[in-house]
């Protein structure tokens, strides 16, 4: 897995690459623009972190030339400035992801852990939560290490929920995820195949919560 | 100066102290001469009629066979005569001896009478002032001249004048209070476009928005229009450091954010390697709150900066759906509501509101809000967001502890924050920038106790738009929101 970290500013840079160097990535470093797009043409990177606000050139500057030159790296946007304008523009321009400086160090990771998945085309099978595992290829679910016995529509409602673990899911998106869109539905199907599958996870480590009028939420108990 | 002694030196008071003793002085100078004037001319006027009578006596003096006759035509006093009229006295006395009339008179004659000519004296008769007009007359075959005397009390001419000075009076004080008047009024007339002039200034004093633009120079006075001139460059240059001031705290927010970024990344790293003693482990946990703290002061700093720019830009423009924007800020924080055990709802009456404004701004007053109520609301209550397309209004109700009545404005102030947060994170900006926010398009913001009695409804009221104009709101589909309210059990 490789990695190049466009960020002009030192300090900041070297606490990246040691981030990412503890995760057994290998992670080049350049501080301007003109660099990075010599360096991106020449290697071929699974995932850029960019800082917008470079010596040289524009970030978005940047950005717009790797696209123009066909590359399809995944990029994330650092910058300082402020989010609005910015993060439509640089999305715009074709980034992948976009953080505000300051960030939280995991929130660095799981995003470019998750591009870096994305630019694979396989993403991670395995979804983990608690002792909640479920194996999307094969469809198999354990709790606490026993088979979980789901219909197709339980395990849906399940995945989708665990893929987003911790956020609030809103009803459409899962019934659209469970039912599709073109399946007539009873309005009250989704509640049913809910009720149903909060009983299997009945005694186990994890619980599906209902905020009231937003949707679904599944967390560690 | 004080402010008082300034008052005293108004305009009007300052015309009236130029204008008044000068005007007193020309009306005195007036009264007095024009009073010298009407005795004269009363007294001239008296007198020739006086001397009328007097010719009329003396001229019938003759020498008939030895004897001096006089003939008094009755006319000749008989018209003086009359009984508003003068009391009339005359005395005919030829070399000391009375010939003819009131002793008494004749007693005032004059020491040296003038021949062939009137003289005229004033003396007392009876009590009562007189006027005394005196001939000496030479009589033909008489040695001496013949002394004729005519008086005739004052009384007429002495109320002759007292009429004519009254009348001048009058005139006098007619015209100091015309003056008068017409100063006051030509002062509040000429002061009446710096009275608009302040208005227009007075309408701009809104503390939040204050327009800098400059004040009209069409309806001032020539006079007072290199003041508002100078007031208007003024004003230039007050906008102008206000402007730099906001882009100052906007710049240098964002330049702050680097510095931050890089301790946060390696205090983050340096707690993860989990090196080093116990209190190194501490100072670090505490290093790393307060870079969080002093994050989000940042970013509300940045917000509060971006909200409060001058209207007008792209960002103003557009429409959001209330429903949507609400609902997703809500979803947001349910989380860390569920953390803190509260439990979060939400409830709209419809499926979308669209309404005219800036999605992200909404985005970020609601979710304000609901910062608030997660942050204060007490742990294990409940936290309701509702929308509610009739009033055009998006309401976030904790049941905590609340705001007392006396501070709800207050706490909308920037860094202001109850007495009793005043250790926990938070900026104290945070209500500030939803107000900011909601002024940008045109919505208020109000702090109510919810029907409960307890705790805190923060309500944000959008304009709606005419209910005319291209359906906003779409009706909710009942079932729907029923089933939902069956999925009561967790
Ligand atoms: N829902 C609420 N319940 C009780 N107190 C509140 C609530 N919302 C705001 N306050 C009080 O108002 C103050 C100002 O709020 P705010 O402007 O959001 O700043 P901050 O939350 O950063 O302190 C808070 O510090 C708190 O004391
Ligand atoms: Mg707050």
């Amino acid at each position: 897995m490789r990695l190049l970290i466009v960020e002009d500013d030192a300090a900041l840079a070297r606490g990246i690459l040691k981030v990412f160097r503890a995760e057994g990535l290998a992670v080049d470093h350049v501080s301007d623009g003109e660099e990075a797009l010599e360096i991106i043409q020449m290697e071929p990177y699974n995932a850029v972190v960019l800082d917008l606000g470079l010596p040289d050139m524009d970030g978005l500057t940047v950005l717009k030339q790797i696209r123009r030159a066909n590359i399809s790296v995944p990029v994330l946007i650092l910058t300082a400035r402020d989010a609005t304008a910015d993060r439509i523009n640089g999305l715009n321009q074709g980034a992948d992801d976009y953080l505000c400086k300051p960030f939280a160090i995991e929130e660095l990771e799981a995003r470019v852990r998750a591009l870096i998945r994305r630019g694979l085309g396989n993403p991670d099978p395995l979804l983990k939560l608690g002792t909640l595992e479920l194996d999307r290829a094969t469809g198999a679910c354990y709790l606490a290490g026993r088979l979980l016995e789901l219909t197709p529509r339980e395990r849906a409602v399940l995945e989708t929920l665990a893929a987003r673990a911790h956020s609030v899911v809103p009803k459409a998106r899962l019934s659209a995820e469970v039912f599709g869109y073109d399946d007539a539905v009873a309005p009250n199907a989704l509640e049913v195949h809910m009720g149903r599958l909060r009983r299997k996870l009945e005694g186990g480590d994890i619980e599906i919560i209902t905020v009231r009028g937003l949707g679904y939420l599944l967390r560690l108990a | 100066m004080s402010p008082r002694k300034a008052r005293k030196l108004s305009l009007k008071r300052r015309l009236l102290l130029t204008l008044l003793p000068p005007l007193c002085c020309i009306l005195l100078a007036l009264g007095l001469s024009g009073a010298w004037l009407v005795k004269r001319i009363v007294e001239d006027a008296s007198d020739r009629v006086l001397s009328g009578s007097l010719q009329a006596v003396s001229e019938t003096l003759e020498m008939q066979e030895g004897y001096l006759t006089m003939d008094l035509p009755p006319s000749a006093l008989g018209m003086l005569e009359n009984p508003d009229r003068d009391a009339i006295y005359y005395s005919v006395t030829y070399r000391g001896k009375l010939i003819t009339g009131y002793p008494e008179l004749a007693v005032h004659q004059p020491v040296q009478p003038r021949i062939e000519g009137i003289r005229f004296s004033n003396s007392v008769f009876h009590g009562e002032p007189i006027r005394i007009a005196s001939e000496a007359r030479l009589v033909p075959q008489l040695d001496a001249p013949v002394i004729v005397q005519v008086a005739e009390t004052v009384k007429n001419r002495t109320a002759l004048v007292q009429r004519m000075l009254i009348a001048l009076a009058i005139g006098e004080t007619i015209l100091l209070v015309t003056v008068i008047g017409l100063v006051m009024l030509a002062v509040d007339w000429g002061l009446r476009p710096l009275a608009l002039l302040r208005r227009e200034v007075e309408a701009r004093n809104d503390e939040a928005e204050i327009d800098f633009a400059p004040l009209p120079l069409s309806s001032v006075p020539q006079e007072v229009l290199p003041f508002v001139s100078a007031f208007n460059t003024l004003l230039d240059h007050v906008d102008r450091s206000f402007q730099t001031l906001r882009r100052f705290t906007s710049d240098a927010s964002h330049q702050l954010r680097v510095p931050l970024a890089v301790v946060r990344a390696h205090v983050e790293l340096l707690r993860r390697d989990g090196h080093g003693s116990p209190e190194m482990r501490d100072a670090l946990t505490d290093i790393h709150q307060a870079v969080r703290a002093l994050q989000h002061l940042i970013v509300q700093l940045i917000s509060l900066a971006k909200a409060e720019r001058p209207n007008g830009d792209e960002a103003d423009a557009g429409s959001f759906d209330a429903v949507e924007c609400t609902a997703a800020a809500a979803r947001t924080y349910a989380v860390r509501a569920l953390e803190k055990g509260m439990e979060l709802s939400f409830e709209a009456d419809c499926e979308m509101l669209m309404l005219a404004g800036n999605a992200i701004f909404v985005g970020e007053m609601i979710g304000n809000l609901l910062d608030n109520a997660v942050l204060y609301g007490n742990a294990g209550g409940q936290i309701v967001v509702r929308v509610d397309s009739r009033a055009g209004t998006v309401e976030v109700e904790d049941d905590g502890p609340g705001i007392p009545e006396g501070a709800r404005e207050r706490v909308f102030e920037r860094f202001y924050r109850l007495p009793r947060n005043g250790d926990r994170e938070g900026s104290g900006l945070g209500l500030s920038i939803v107000r900011a926010l909601g002024r940008r398009m045109g919505a208020t913001v109000s702090l109510e106790t919810p029907a409960g009695g307890h705790g805190v409804k923060a309500v944000v009221r959008f304009p709606l738009p005419p209910s005319g104009s291209a359906a906003a709101r779409l009706a909710p589909a009942p079932q729907k929101l029923g089933a939902d309210e069956a999925v009561q059990a967790r």
